[in-house]
């Protein structure tokens, strides 16, 4: 029995997604729309969509829509198992930042990437540099039985001629 | 299979029903299961030998490291085989042995180690590690609902290779049971074991229903949302966030 293929959206991408003036918004939307993946969030993504936006409609509409068309996904405890040896594996590479804030910004990346990795997804979407970073140290990381998602960033994917028309 | 040492193991099933004829496809699940539980706990494949007609014995070629004392238990497993295998070959290995009053005898090197019934003397399934219990949303596609006695589901996830199988209320079968071969979504309280679910209940159904991507952008989620991130540099946004500085910090 095959495991479906399922694509998994950082904040980073949902937010593009759901703007359609922001200028990767096409971008994301054809991607999604080309590869027919499921497609997943994680609780603190749509914990920071819910945070940033700026005249949030009544919560509960806002958290209908979402979870109706996306799998919202969290860390159980493999997930957190799985956070912590990430955490601990980019530490002994020293590539975990010293600033408080950056360190910070780091911790949280990893649990996203965690809570994919448990549930298995095939491709991350991300567009922001600090997640681009820590990415980059955490393909090597061999995690018994599981595997790193396959990372998109969304500046790599191709663009075309449908997207410039559209914005 | 050349560089290892090798040994030969021995399974003698033995009763009044036990004939390749009366067990028919039954035989071939008993050598699939034997395989499953002697092949879980080495590193070499192994090599069948025999299959002998008189009351069913297969003679397995295995490493020298096989040992009887390890069968049953799923926290040692390889990666080639399960957790949920090694526990479902138990489970079917004694129902054979209980439902034909059989024995299996298990013998390493021709001296008899252990000897099963399947009912006052089980094949066990010897769990070191305490499963762990979560509750987590379970997202794909339902793929079996109902059941005579207790009701169940099962769910095709892209979390196990292996469809889950999760106890549920008749009522929430019901509520379930039109969307069948759907993406569904549930709240779920699970056994984890080794990483794997290796049993758990529904204790709810959650609110998913995914459409196109297309026309839920058009219809639902751009007339509501699309206007919330207008005009916001999201990256600064999400340093701002996930590096805990607040505005008024």
């Amino acid at each position: 029995m095959n495991r479906e293929e399922t694509i998994f959206l950082d904040t980073s991408a949902l937010i593009p997604l759901l703007t359609e003036s922001h200028c990767n918004h096409y971008k994301v939307r054809r991607y999604l729309k080309e590869t027919k993946c499921s497609c997943c969030i994680d609780s603190i993504v749509l914990s920071e969509f819910l945070t940033g936006a700026k005249s949030p409609k009544e919560k509960r509409v806002v958290l209908d829509i979402i979870a109706r068309q996306f799998r919202v996904l969290s860390l159980s405890v493999i997930g957190a198992q799985i956070g912590a040896q990430i955490f601990k594996c980019l530490k002994e590479k020293g590539v975990v930042p010293k600033g408080k804030t950056d360190r910070q910004i780091t911790r949280v990346d990893v649990l996203i990437l965690a809570s994919a990795i448990e549930n298995r997804v095939n491709t991350i979407l991300y567009e922001d540099n600090h997640f681009f970073s820590m990415i980059q140290h955490v393909k090597d990381i061999i995690i018994p039985n599981y595997s790193i998602p396959n990372p998109i960033r969304i500046v790599d994917i191709p663009g075309d001629l449908f997207d410039n028309i559209s914005n | 299979m050349n560089d290892v040492e090798m040994k030969t193991i021995k399974f003698k099933l033995e009763g009044k029903g036990i004939t390749p004829d009366a067990l028919g496809k039954g035989l071939i699940d008993f050598l699939q299961n034997i395989f499953i539980l002697t092949e879980a706990y080495n590193s070499t494949p192994i090599g069948i030998t025999a299959v002998e007609n008189n009351c069913i014995t297969v003679r397995l070629l295995v490493p020298v490291a096989f040992s009887f004392a390890l069968f049953g238990n799923p926290n040692i497993v390889n990666s080639r085989i399960s957790v949920n295998q090694v526990i479902n070959s138990v489970a079917n290995m004694n129902k054979l042995l209980a439902s034909r009053n059989a024995t299996m005898s298990c013998y390493d090197n021709d001296i008899e180690y252990v000897k099963y019934d399947g009912s006052s003397h089980k094949i066990p399934v010897i769990l070191v590690d305490n499963p762990i219990k979560n509750i987590i949303s379970l997202y794909g596609e339902l793929v079996d609902v109902g059941g005579s006695g207790e009701a169940n589901i099962h769910i095709k996830t892209s979390i196990q290779k292996k469809a889950i199988t999760l106890g549920i209320t008749k009522d929430l079968a019901r509520q379930l049971a039109h969307k069948l071969y759907s993406n569904i979504g549930v709240q779920a309280e699970v056994s984890y074991l080794r990483g794997e679910i290796i049993n758990g209940r529904v204790v709810g159904i959650l609110n998913y229903a995914p459409q196109s991507l297309e026309s839920w952008l058009e219809k639902d989620a751009l007339p509501i949302l699309g206007k919330e991130y207008q005009n916001v540099n999201v990256e600064d946004f999400l340093n701002t966030l996930r590096g805990g500085i607040e505005s008024h910090e």
